[in-house]
């Protein structure tokens, strides 16, 4: 996989490595299920922050190219991404079920509930 | 603390030859002119002067600031130095025995003395000496050192003058021997602990 | 969030130089370059951390906990490599002796990595300290900060003095020890260049006042240096220009890049144009101040 950012060109570094993944996956390079290097592992390599590798992943774990597994690392996503999407909000949706289940044991309300997930919301 | 005594005898090694030749030196003068105890003094002022060496090499090699970036507390750093203080006296008093026997026509007796005495000696400087270099360092604890050695010896000289000496000795010549000398080494072995403690607390206060 | 490095509220005075309030935070796993110029206050910070000079007021931290001498700090310690900018160890000793004396202070001395390292740093194990040339001194350094278990490495002017081939090799070699995402960098430099190369966050201090205190893409990404004529640097927001120089022939600025609008000449700021502009900035307000 190969990487090849400039430092002359007007595009930030975190949006250049976006577009070469982006293309590496579209082009079908990159195949679905591949491992990508650790983000640490890149900005090793390219001689560049942490910060910027790991923005370039959030983004593109956002628009559904990757997907990030805690402890194992990040996979190049199916190109279905739109059915990637569903699993994640079926995913949500389980979520929701088990903190509306705990809200009901501790007598939460609705409201109450609404104003936990909006402060957890914006602390983030 | 181990570890703190062990790098200041190796880094004293650029010292060993030389002190082993003045040593040498003096030994052979002894030898020629029966008389022991300007050698049983040099052996002692030589090796208590070590102690004052490693301080000025850690100055000088900033290591005292790198230390305190270790698992080393700034108390294991003034222990170890009385430590080290402690065992060159000892070397030294060993040293000082080995030529009671080596040079054997001497007064053993008074030899002997001589040489606990000089080991006390030894321990009552570092006393002083070593809060004030702790305090204010080697540059300025020199002048500190001039006074240790001048100080007693002024007293000594203006309170001979007064005969105060021949009333002292004549008091203590009235008090059995051993008692003087357990006196002696309890007073001792208090001002050590006191400038242990006031070490501790200066170099603990200290601002590196 | 934990900050493997946070400096809170921290204050030093003396007769004349005070340190201000100052506030740091170092995430774990980042790399965050100090900078200053002589007499900034840098050093104070650094030793403050370190606890070879007592603070004022404020709290800091290391890997979460207190840096002041108590019952724990020796158990902290194991974890902090120091990397100073003389190199402090006891002249008379060779490598090896170092590896003995070292072995006793830490429990969690590594011999065989200190080995490693010695020789990927073509240390000599029988030379005395004294012998070696500043270059060596300072590696041999970085290899005692790293033959320890430690989790933090507070560096200053670790590559000073040394040659470019051999600042590369410990830029490398600090890329591996944050591999570890719960490892950190703390360390001050004049070489902006090694800076900009591996630093995630970058703050600046003048004159015992943090003036700056970003992300190093964030300064990049947002920051640019416009060069234009007199008579057009007026028609500029002065919200926009954090810093600028007049010569003879038009005006160069340090600027935020989105708010200038129209065609003009704006190239990439280097950290080290965003420093030396800041700090005039600041000067500049300092001295309309009295």
């Amino acid at each position: 996989m190969n990487i090849i950012i400039s430092n002359s060109s007007g595009q930030p570094i975190y949006e250049q490595i976006i577009a070469q993944i982006k293309a590496l996956i579209i082009s079908g390079q990159l195949e679905e299920g591949y491992q990508l290097p650790s983000m640490r592992l890149l900005a090793k390599e390219l001689r560049i922050s942490v910060i910027t590798t790991k923005r370039a992943f959030e983004e593109l774990e956002r628009e559904g190219f990757i997907v990030a597994i805690t402890g194992k690392g990040s996979f190049v996503a199916g190109k279905n991404v739109e059915f990637i999407k569903e699993q994640q909000l079926k995913e949500i949706e389980e979520h929701m079920q088990e903190i509306i289940q705990k809200a009901n044991t501790c007598g939460l309300q609705l409201d109450e509930l609404i104003e936990m997930l909006s402060i957890i919301y914006k602390g983030e | 603390m181990k570890a703190l005594i062990i790098k200041d005898i190796l880094n004293l090694k650029g010292q060993y030859k030389m002190i082993f030749g003045i040593l040498v030196f003096y030994a052979v003068l002894s030898l020629s002119s029966s008389d022991a105890n300007f050698l049983f003094g040099m052996i002692s002022i030589i090796l208590t002067m070590l102690t004052i060496t490693s301080i000025s090499y850690d100055e000088r090699s900033k290591w005292d600031k790198y230390a305190l970036t270790m698992p080393i507390s700034r108390q294991d750093i003034v222990i170890s130095k009385y430590l080290l203080g402690l065992i060159l006296a000892l070397v030294a008093l060993a040293l000082n025995l080995i030529f009671v026997v080596l040079l054997g026509d001497l007064p053993v007796k008074e030899s002997i003395a001589t040489s606990f005495a000089l080991f006390g000696i030894s321990l009552l400087f570092l006393s002083f000496m070593l809060p004030a270099l702790f305090k204010y360092g080697v540059e300025k604890g020199r002048f500190i050192m001039l006074l240790i050695f001048f100080v007693p010896t002024a007293i000594v000289i203006i309170a001979s003058k007064l005969d105060i000496i021949e009333m002292i000795s004549d008091i203590i010549s009235n008090i059995p021997f051993s008692q003087v000398i357990l006196v002696l080494i309890i007073l001792l072995m208090i001002i050590v602990a006191i400038s242990i403690m006031a070490s501790i607390r200066i170099y603990k206060n200290k601002e590196m | 969030m934990e900050y493997a490095l946070k400096l809170e509220n921290v204050s030093k005075s003396y007769k004349d130089f005070t340190l201000d309030n100052i506030n740091i935070s170092l995430p774990y796993g980042s790399i965050m370059g100090f900078v200053g110029e002589n007499g900034s206050g840098k050093t104070t910070t650094i030793k403050l951390i370190l606890d070879l000079i007592k603070r004022d007021s404020g709290i800091i931290t290391i890997l979460g906990q207190d840096n002041v001498d108590n019952k724990n700090i020796k158990q902290l310690k194991e974890h902090i490599g120091v990397v100073m900018d003389e190199s402090c160890f006891p002249e008379m000793l060779t490598l090896m002796e170092v590896n003995k004396v070292l072995k006793n202070i830490y429990k969690t001395w590594d011999e065989r990595k200190f080995g490693t390292l010695a020789k990927q740093f073509s240390l000599h194990k029988n030379k005395k300290i004294k012998d070696y040339s500043k270059g060596m001194k300072m590696k041999l350094s970085i290899a005692i900060a790293l033959a320890h278990d430690a989790k933090i490495l507070i560096l200053d002017e670790a590559t000073s003095g040394l040659d470019p081939l051999v600042r590369d090799e410990i830029l490398d070699v600090f890329r591996d020890f944050i591999q570890n995402d719960r490892h950190s960098i703390f360390m001050t430099s004049h070489i902006i260049s090694d800076l900009e190369k591996i630093c995630d966050y970058i703050t600046l201090i003048h004159n015992g006042k943090i003036i700056l205190n970003k992300s190093t893409d964030e300064l990049i990404d947002n920051y640019g240096i416009l060069k234009c004529s007199e008579a057009d640097f007026k028609t500029i927001t002065p919200t926009a220009v954090k810093g600028f120089r007049k010569n003879a022939f038009g005006v160069e600025a340090l600027v935020i890049k989105k708010e200038i609008k129209g065609d003009f000449v704006v190239d990439k700021a280097s950290i080290e144009n965003i420093m030396v502009y800041s700090i005039k900035e600041a000067r500049c307000n300092e001295s309309t101040n009295h």
